[in-house]
């Protein structure tokens, strides 16, 4: 019963929750004791976590050590060590914090330049025999990779080690482009996703669209956006016009950290951003 | 006869004293530190749910006050939807003194409306500003966080000012940004939804110190906000913490009448109260999981948190990507930018 009383802080963020038994949304244990219980969303699981002054089951940090955060889509760093305090910051998946004391179930850790407590049911002791990486995050690389080229309309390639990044100019698709370097939106998510097979950042390939991407299956496949997870896409499409983007993290607002191929005038960034209702949640086969 | 109508007057004395008990002693306020027995955690849940309140308001109607087509002429608005882009329309509104502002950027300018038409005009350099604050002494405050990374002070005559770097002590990146404010204080950018870090003082001189608060600040002084979701399945967190030291005032729960899908406003007036707002909507069951029965739940929270009202207002609609699309003014007027197929709407409601 306490599990499912508890299972709200787990699922942090609206619309992005959680997934099977990994924990989705920012995950730093939120509860109230204002709290009801409810129905759970469709595919929710429940997890523990380490709430208030309850002594979580396993400890996975270990205070003088390093440790990874375990949590998809980020976990919070707050003022205190409980979730009465507040946020400093969102740490995505993978940072890396110092542990430098614990209580009840929070550790303080510093991250960056930044000293708070986070919930210690989402932080893994850092080892010499943990490797962890996985095709999403090759993907998340390729994706940051791409961060500063142009935004190019008809484009997917770039070169990580090249200077240069093209330009856009005008509105597209009726924009000019400049240099050799750049993506649009589904070009850039088609590079980063390696669809529809193994294809060089360098290679300029554009083999969908974000029609494609919203109404075909082809080597993905719609998820719900309450189960979508890191290294999913987002996409829009309707009337001839559409957009996809790459889902990394998600915040306390329920808003997506993406990277996109934006538009001529933004190029790709890597964003905190809304999606508007009408996008749906796909996700790469084998992600 | 008799007994029905003795009967029907202890109902309403069992209302009352419940109504009052209720009042009495806020729903969730607590401070910070003091833990909750099990018995104050049923009655804080009980007050909470009687607060809050499992349903929002039937459609609440607003009053446009603004309305233009899609075009570059005055009054109208820019909207971009290209092929395999973002697709965007006016980022953010901005409320004071009776005037509206939008951030027109792809036309690259803010226009001011007052009674419905058009008063002003302030040409901006570039089309990728997203939010505005409306500073004290008549000066806009424009963020664009990803293509220029400054913050940009615009003085009353519409003439640039300063321009202050985001990336720096305490924002690794122009995107990590959610938010620019102002106050009497200061000029601040958000990070991630959590903290602020001040830049510059009111006058928009750059403070290199870049000091945090633990949250937005509110508009009377005296607290800083945050807001969060608790539950996806339709809860919201709402935490004001005082301003002079940073110690937790109050935190309340406010339910919406659906899942949520993100949080749209976190805002207040100057007479203290604080308003908060999701855009909730149903997930299909079947792939590929289309979002049905979308709008968006307001609430009004008064002393100690309490919801104090509630709103139920329209989907934000389209495709367009927002970044400020619902604010209040001073005096809690609440103002909706609704993106439509034949042009952009503000709509005003009062709580």
């Amino acid at each position: 019963m306490l599990k499912k009383l508890h299972w709200v802080v787990l699922c942090g963020w609206a619309g992005l929750g959680c997934q099977g038994d990994i924990v989705q949304g920012l995950t730093d244990g939120d509860e109230s004791d204002q709290m009801t219980t409810t129905a759970l969303p469709p595919g929710t699981d429940i997890a523990d976590t380490a709430e208030g002054n309850d002594t979580p089951e396993v400890a996975y940090a270990t205070v003088g050590q390093k440790a990874r955060v375990t949590a998809q889509s980020g976990l919070h760093l707050r003022t205190g060590p409980s979730t009465n305090y507040a946020i400093i910051l969102t740490m995505p998946y993978g940072a890396i914090v110092n542990v430098i004391a614990s209580s009840s179930g929070w550790y303080r850790v510093t991250y960056g330049s930044h000293t708070g407590w986070s919930s210690g049911a989402y932080l893994a002791t850092v080892t010499s025999t943990s490797s962890g990486t996985t095709a999403v995050d090759h993907a998340i690389d390729r994706a940051r990779s791409g961060v500063g080229f142009s935004y190019h309309w008809g484009g997917g390639c770039w070169d990580p080690s090249s200077s240069h990044h093209g330009a856009c100019y005008g509105n597209c698709p009726n924009c000019s482009h400049s240099g050799t370097w750049g993506a649009d939106c589904s070009g850039y998510v088609a590079k980063i996703w390696q669809v529809p097979g193994p294809s060089a950042l360098t290679a300029c390939t554009h083999p969908y669209s974000t029609y494609n991407f919203r109404y075909t299956t082809a080597h993905w496949r719609p998820v719900a956006r309450s189960n979508a997870k890191r290294g999913d896409a987002l996409v829009h499409h309707e009337s001839g016009a559409g957009h996809v983007f790459l889902f990394e993290s998600g915040d306390g607002w329920g808003w997506m950290r993406a990277y996109e191929a934006k538009g001529c005038s933004y190029g790709i960034q890597h964003d905190t951003r809304m999606a508007a209702s009408n996008y749906i949640a796909i996700r790469r086969t084998g992600y | 006869m008799k007994r029905m109508a003795l009967a029907a007057a202890g109902l309403v004395v069992l209302a009352a004293v419940l109504l009052l008990s209720f009042r009495r002693a806020p729903a969730s306020t607590r401070n910070a530190g003091k833990a909750a027995s099990a018995a104050s955690g049923f009655w804080s849940r009980a007050r909470a749910a009687f607060a809050s309140g499992k349903q929002a308001q039937p459609g609440a109607t607003g009053r446009a006050i603004v309305s233009g087509d899609w075009g570059g002429e005055p009054g109208q608005f820019g909207r971009r939807r290209d092929a395999e882009a973002n697709p965007e329309g006016p980022m953010a509104l901005a409320a004071a003194g009776g005037e509206v502002a939008v951030v027109d950027q792809i036309n690259r300018r803010v226009q001011r409306f007052k009674d419905g038409k058009l008063t002003g005009t302030i040409p901006i350099g570039g089309d990728t500003v997203q939010d505005m604050a409306l500073a004290p002494g008549g000066r806009t405050v424009l963020l664009d966080r990803l293509v220029d990374g400054t913050v940009q002070i615009y003085g009353p005559d519409g003439k640039l000012e300063n321009q202050l770097a985001i990336a720096g002590k305490g924002i690794d990146e122009g995107g990590d940004v959610t938010g620019v404010f102002a106050d009497d204080g200061g000029i601040y950018v958000e990070r991630q939804h959590g903290s602020v870090i001040r830049l510059a003082d009111a006058r928009g001189a750059t403070d290199s110190e870049r000091s945090e608060l633990l949250g937005r600040p509110s508009r009377d002084g005296r607290f800083v906000l945050q807001a969060e979701i608790a539950d996806p399945a339709g809860a919201m967190l709402v935490r004001a913490s005082n301003r002079s030291n940073g110690e937790l005032a109050w935190v309340q729960t406010v339910r919406t009448d659906a899942p949520i899908l993100h949080v749209v406003m976190l805002d207040s007036d100057r007479a203290g109260n604080v308003y908060v707002a999701a855009e909730v909507g149903r997930e299909s069951a079947e792939p590929p999981y289309e979002l049905g029965d979308v709008h968006v739940v307001a609430l009004r929270l008064g002393n100690g948190g309490i919801v104090t009202g509630q709103l139920r207002l329209p989907a934000l609609g389209a495709a367009d990507e927002t970044f400020r699309p619902l604010t209040v003014d001073d005096d809690g007027v609440l103002y909706l930018m609704l993106a439509q197929d034949g042009g952009l709407q503000v709509l005003r409601y009062s709580f």
